[in-house]
């Protein structure tokens, strides 16, 4: 550790010193709302060297002394230029104004402009003012769904939210909002994500290349910032969808110095669901009457405070909850044995509910007009319940029993982290900092409870079962530098060390990192990366949904932290009209993964859960393409990947390499936006992914008899051969998306209608494949008497489809 | 108003979450039938196998294929010995344990028979089935030394459980070695009979009370031993508690906590419960004149493939294609064909609790057995 800190010190000092220099610094902001740009550009305009401001808008540059010209510049905002003297540092605070009229012409999704500059590759940025137009399910737009368009990411089951990127597993992406780790990303089985579009300001997703700074999941990053409230003005927007409706509102406190913004939403498939389960009971007269519903509601707040140019305090935090519920009564009367009336009331509850809470205090300080602070304290937790209770009630005697069960696990997170950016020259841009995680793992835990109320006593049994809580504490450090070592050549190196300590064992693992990029001209770049990555939580997931009921673990004494290597190659190129192509091909291995062993699923709870895995190895490579059109009035992009996912495991499968659950060969995704004009814009997107793979027995054959036991009912038996597993591909997927908004200005806002159609050509997709049988009927024959099978039965392939054709309304106001 | 609003509402959710299920075509390669070898083989018996063809999974429902026109050549030690015969199976169809409707599939019509050969613990044998049109598959196991059972006690327990009831249990304690620095796999069963006077009878007047009688119940325990010790623990007990799990069926164990120790293991032969009506038999159990219990333990060492077999094949049946558990795959060890031929060597010992048999006394098997 110590030469960790002599050398960290020694490159500090080499880079400082150089000639007679002074520092511009500053922060850049929106000019109208006073938000922070991240990613804006400054540069010096004789050198076109320069800098790219941080997460927070902080800028720094240092230049020669003398007449100096520099530019800053943001994608939809015009630049500006500041001519200087330099000779002495300066402080400098840029407020870049928005292009007004010409925003949609440089509006770009996926932030290609510097694609060409950055060392940064296998990243993409999504600017979220774009996400409305992009057509969605419900009328609600989703980050998720978006990021699931790209290149390199695969989608889940129909309709869902989750994302599988380079050949990786659900668990394998870190979410994190606001810096801040998010451990399930849906509401709804997964058909939504938890981020809410409203309070979002940007979102980016790593798929490689993944600087030092991030560390702890194998496959990606979704890096996604809150908006910090407008400091100018009152500023707010409202809508009303067919599933949901939300409301954002931001504003200064005290102008120029504190603002704040709220944001919730919720669904109401509850009380969608009221008048189908209205209709189902009236057309069951019977005396059983069910209930149920599922909804969720998620709320995000951040308030942040100006001290002055050096300091800001930020306090952000997200609450999401989902509920689903489900009851059945049953009342009956009738006489038993012995002619006595018998009235029974027998009622059956079912709730489920899972949710995010997280949390986090942020301090942005300025060391020196070269060296920036931030330190930042933030708590995560997940939590999934489900409970189900059967109460009979006697209601002649009196007597009641309930049974009671319940199940629950969840991750708890406490963590500090101090990071800083140091600007030392225009050559380098060093990020280094550390960090510390104490984790609670519940990894599952049953409580059953039974009772019997009887007229003259009362029995109990009150029971809990499962796995015990689980204490991991982390710890990270890292180091990076963005080194520009002329103006074809930059490159970003840097590591990552991760210590994590678990049930006395110590894991330490050093993850070093490496991104350049060559640029042959001013339009065209190779780029190369390596990165290796280290994961310390398991999530246990038995299907492609994304359950609440996935199991977070942490690594163990027995599965040691899963590691990726991945290498990645690549190029990108700026045509003209704002048409950009980047191709990058990939190749990732990853070891220590865990998989559930044949026959396992998630309900266990009488041993450890570490019973129920395999421990095992994958890797994955491919090709993806993007061509992309960013500016105009018709913009969007055409991504293309081909790839490969196997996992080898040695007690499954009987050792043999086998798919991914998430292997797919080709994946196609076409998005489009066209504004016809300021109050009519379109857009479409169109998807299609070569089948997924399933486990699915193709023949039948005896069972051998057991020696040594009885001859019974079910002796002779049949056992099914699977072919290996993951060994047959559904069907190919494929959907259209269109969605129309129509804006009109009002006195006091905007007002949009939005019109979008799911799935315009009703294509059967398939949800689920499964073996079903059909015919073997018989009849009566009125001849003889007897029963006579009248067809033969057959085994047929079936397909389940959900989300077939949805049209969708919403309403939204802006103001 | 409100019925439209109502009807609008129920229209919008069936539209949102209606699934369609419809016939898909079955996309993959020509499933040829592959030949299937079911043997399972015992040191110091005759080999037998049966011969099948799998049969693909969709289409028209039918009968396995039994195949008695295939060539069975069986090696020892890498050496042919025998060529296995054909003989058809005879079914006694008025014996109760015949289910006409649940094995007219799967009870399999041919058997294949050495007539010389025994199987011998320590050998190395080879299957190998060639048929005409499905050409030749094989499979090769090497039967494995027995291990000795050291000692057999038994003991009498009262056990009360926690709600209430009481039963009197026949807890054996059986004692063995296990073969040092080799992977070792176990199979332990047992024969219980038991005799007792008070045993059931439908129709009363069928008794012979002219002489006192015994009446005894004879049963094969191959399963489902009722026991709590360590060693049969496995995996599948940490799964799925709402819905149960296969749980250790078929009494296996592995060597993996006593590699080369002496290991003494106990199980419950026999239990009677005790209820109200019968507070005697909590004093007397086994103890009544002519009432005994004889007990043949048999503790079988397995070929590692016999143990794999037993295990998954067990597993998939209990799983069936369950949507949130992980479909179990069936070990196999024949080669261009599926199935197993594996075996065990056992050794066999056995206690008496009371005393059987008196001279005295006549004894009659019990066709009504309800003890378990």
């Amino acid at each position: 550790m110590k030469h960790i800190y002599l050398s960290v010190a020694l490159i500090l000092l080499t880079i400082g010193a150089f000639s007679q220099r002074y520092t511009i610094s500053g922060y850049i902001t929106d000019k109208e709302s006073g938000e922070r740009l991240i990613n804006a550009n400054v540069y010096d305009s004789k050198t076109l060297r320069g800098t790219t401001a941080n997460s927070y808008g902080f800028y720094s540059i240092s230049l020669p002394a003398g007449e100096t010209t520099i530019v800053a510049s943001f994608i939809g905002y015009t630049a500006q230029q500041f001519t200087f003297d330099l000779k002495t540092d300066i402080s400098l605070n840029i407020e870049l104004e928005m292009q007004t009229g010409q925003l949609d012409e440089v509006t770009v999704i996926g932030n290609q402009a510097n694609k060409v500059e950055e060392t940064q590759m296998s990243m993409i940025e999504i600017p979220v003012q774009k996400l409305q137009r992009i057509p969605v399910i419900f009328g609600e737009a989703d980050v998720l769904k978006v990021i699931q368009l790209l290149p390199g990411v695969q989608s889940g089951t129909e309709g869902t939210s989750g994302i599988y990127v380079r050949g990786g597993g659900p668990d394998q992406n870190l979410f994190l909002l606001d810096g801040v780790p998010v451990y399930n990303a849906s509401h709804l089985l997964g058909f939504f994500s938890v981020f809410n579009p409203d309070a979002i300001k940007t979102v980016k997703l790593y798929k490689g290349g993944f600087p030092s700074r991030f560390g702890g999941r194998l496959s990606s990053v979704v890096d996604i910032s809150m908006k910090d409230g407008n400091m100018k003005e009152f500023k707010g927007d409202f809508s009303i969808g067919l599933i949901s409706s939300k409301l954002m509102f931001e504003g200064p406190i005290i102008k120029d110095k504190t603002s704040f913004m709220i944001s919730g939403r919720r669904t109401y498939l509850d009380i969608m669901s009221k008048p189908f389960l209205t209709y189902i009971n009236a057309i069951n007269p019977g005396e059983s009457k069910i209930g149920g519903g599922a909804f969720f509601h998620d709320y995000n707040l951040k308030v942040n405070h100006i001290f002055n140019d050096r300091s800001r305090l930020y306090l952000s935090g997200y609450l999401g909850k989902d509920k689903g519920f489900f009851n059945n009564t049953l009342k009956s009367e009738y006489l038993d044995y012995d002619n006595n009336p018998k009235k029974l009331s027998q009622k059956t509850e079912m709730g489920l509910g899972w949710g995010n809470a997280i949390a986090s205090l942020r301090w942005n300080y300025l060391l020196s007009k070269k060296l920036f602070s931030n330190t930042t304290l933030t708590f995560s937790r997940y939590i999934f319940d489900i409970e189900t209770q059967f109460v009979t009630e006697d209601l002649i005697e009196k007597t009641k029993t309930k049974d009671f069960f319940r199940y629950y696990s969840g991750i708890q997170d406490w963590a500090a982290k101090i990071d800083f950016d140091y600007f030392p020259t225009p050559n380098h841009d060093i990020k280094f900092g550390i960090s510390g995680i104490s984790h609670l793992f519940t990894p599952g835990a049953t409580r059953l409870q039974f009772q019997s109320i009887d007229l003259d006593e009362a029995f109990g049994l009150d029971t809990l079962l499962g796995n015990n809580e689980i204490d991991a504490y982390e710890f990270g450090l890292f180091f990076e530098d963005e080194i520009t070592i002329s103006n074809s050549l930059k490159v970003n190196a840097g590591i990552h060390l991760s210590a994590f300590l678990v049930e006395g064992v110590e894991y330490i693992r050093p993850q070093p990192r490496l991104s350049m990029r060559y640029k042959a001209n001013e339009t065209w770049a190779l780029k190369a990366s390596y990165s290796r990555m280290a994961q310390h939580v398991h999530l246990l997931t038995t299907s492609g949904i994304s359950m609440p009921t996935d199991l977070w673990l942490p690594v163990t004494k027995k599965f040691a932290p899963p590691i990726s290597d991945q290498v990645a190659v690549g190029t990108a190129i700026n045509f003209e009209k704002g048409i950009n192509l980047t191709v990058e091909g990939f190749y990732k291995t990853m070891t220590n993964l865990i998989e559930y062993k044949e026959g396992a699923s998630f309900m266990g709870s009488a041993t450890n859960w570490e019973n129920k895995v395999e421990k095992g190895d994958g890797w994955s490579y491919g090709a993806e393409v993007m061509l992309e059109k960013t500016v105009g009035q018709t913009t969007g992009w055409i991504g293309y990947t081909w790839s490969k996912t196997e996992r080898l495991f040695e007690n499954l499968n009987f050792g043999n390499p086998f798919p991914a659950k998430y292997d797919r060969r080709h994946d196609i995704s076409v998005a489009f936006t066209h504004e016809f004009s300021k109050k009519i814009d379109i857009g479409g997107t169109w998807v299609y992914g070569t089948g997924n793979a399933v486990t699915l027995s193709i023949m039948e054959y005896p069972q051998a008899t057991i020696p040594d036991i009885e001859e019974s009912y079910g002796y002779y038996s049949s056992l099914k051969e699977y072919d290996g597993r993951n060994n047959y591909r559904t069907p190919a997927y494929h959907r259209m998306d269109l969605g129309a908004n129509f804006h009109k200005e009002l006195k006091n806002g905007t007002r949009t209608w939005s019109i979008s159609v799911y799935n315009v050509y009703n294509r059967e997709n398939p949800f689920v494949i499964m073996w079903d049988t059909e015919g073997g009927n018989y009849e009566l024959n009125p001849v003889t008497g007897e029963y006579v099978q009248v067809n033969e039965r057959r085994t047929i392939l079936k397909q389940v489809s959900i989300m077939q054709l949805i049209p969708s309304i919403s309403y939204s106001f802006k103001f | 108003m409100r019925t439209i609003f109502h009807s609008l509402i129920l229209f919008s959710f069936v539209l949102i979450f209606a699934a369609c299920e419809k016939e898909i075509k079955f996309n993959s390669k020509l499933i040829a039938p592959k030949l299937v070898i079911n043997s399972f083989v015992s040191a110091d018996s005759l080999f037998e196998a049966t011969i099948a063809l799998s049969k693909a999974v969709p289409g028209v429902e039918k009968p396995f294929e039994w195949i008695d026109n295939a060539t069975v050549i069986l090696y020892t030690n890498g050496e042919k010995s025998e060529e296995l015969k054909a003989f058809e199976i005879k079914y006694d169809e008025n014996a109760d344990n015949y289910y006409t409707d649940d094995n007219s599939n799967t009870r399999p019509k041919t058997k294949y028979r050495s007539v010389n050969t025994k199987a011998e613990a320590g050998k190395t044998y080879k299957i190998e089935v060639v048929h005409p049109e499905h050409g030749t598959a094989y499979g090769e196991t090497t039967l494995p030394q027995p291990v000795e059972i050291i000692s057999l006690k038994s003991e009498k327990v009262l056990m009360n459980y926690e709600w209430g009831g009481k039963d009197n249990q026949l807890v054996v304690t059986m004692k063995f070695k296990d073969t040092p620095n080799e992977e070792n796999y176990y199979r332990l069963t047992f024969t219980r009979m038991y005799g007792s006077s008070q045993t059931y009878k439908y129709d009363e007047t069928e008794k012979d009370t002219s002489q006192f009688t015994i009446y005894i119940s004879a049963r094969k325990n191959g399963t489902n031993l009722n026991t709590s010790d360590p060693i049969f623990s496995n995996d599948e007990d940490a799964n799925d508690f709402l819905f149960g799990s296969p749980g250790n069926y078929y009494n296996l164990f592995t060597d993996e906590l006593i590699d080369g120790k002496e290991y003494e293991l106990s199980f419950v032969a026999f239990n009677k419960y005790v209820d109200e009506y019968s507070l005697d038999t909590l004093y007397n159990f086994l103890e009544a004149p002519g009432e005994f219990c004889k007990i043949d333990v048999k503790l079988s060492s397995l070929t590692r493939e016999a143990f794999l077999y037993i295990k998954s094949s067990h597993a998939q049946d209990w799983y069936g294609e369950d949507f949130f558990s992980e479909p179990v795959q069936a070990y196999s060890n024949i080669e261009n064909g599926i199935g197993i031929f594996a075996g065990y060597s056992s050794s066999v010992k056995s206690l008496t609790e009371g005393i059987y048999p008196i001279d005295t006394v006549r004894y009659e098997l019990n066709e009504y057995d309800y003890y378990y």
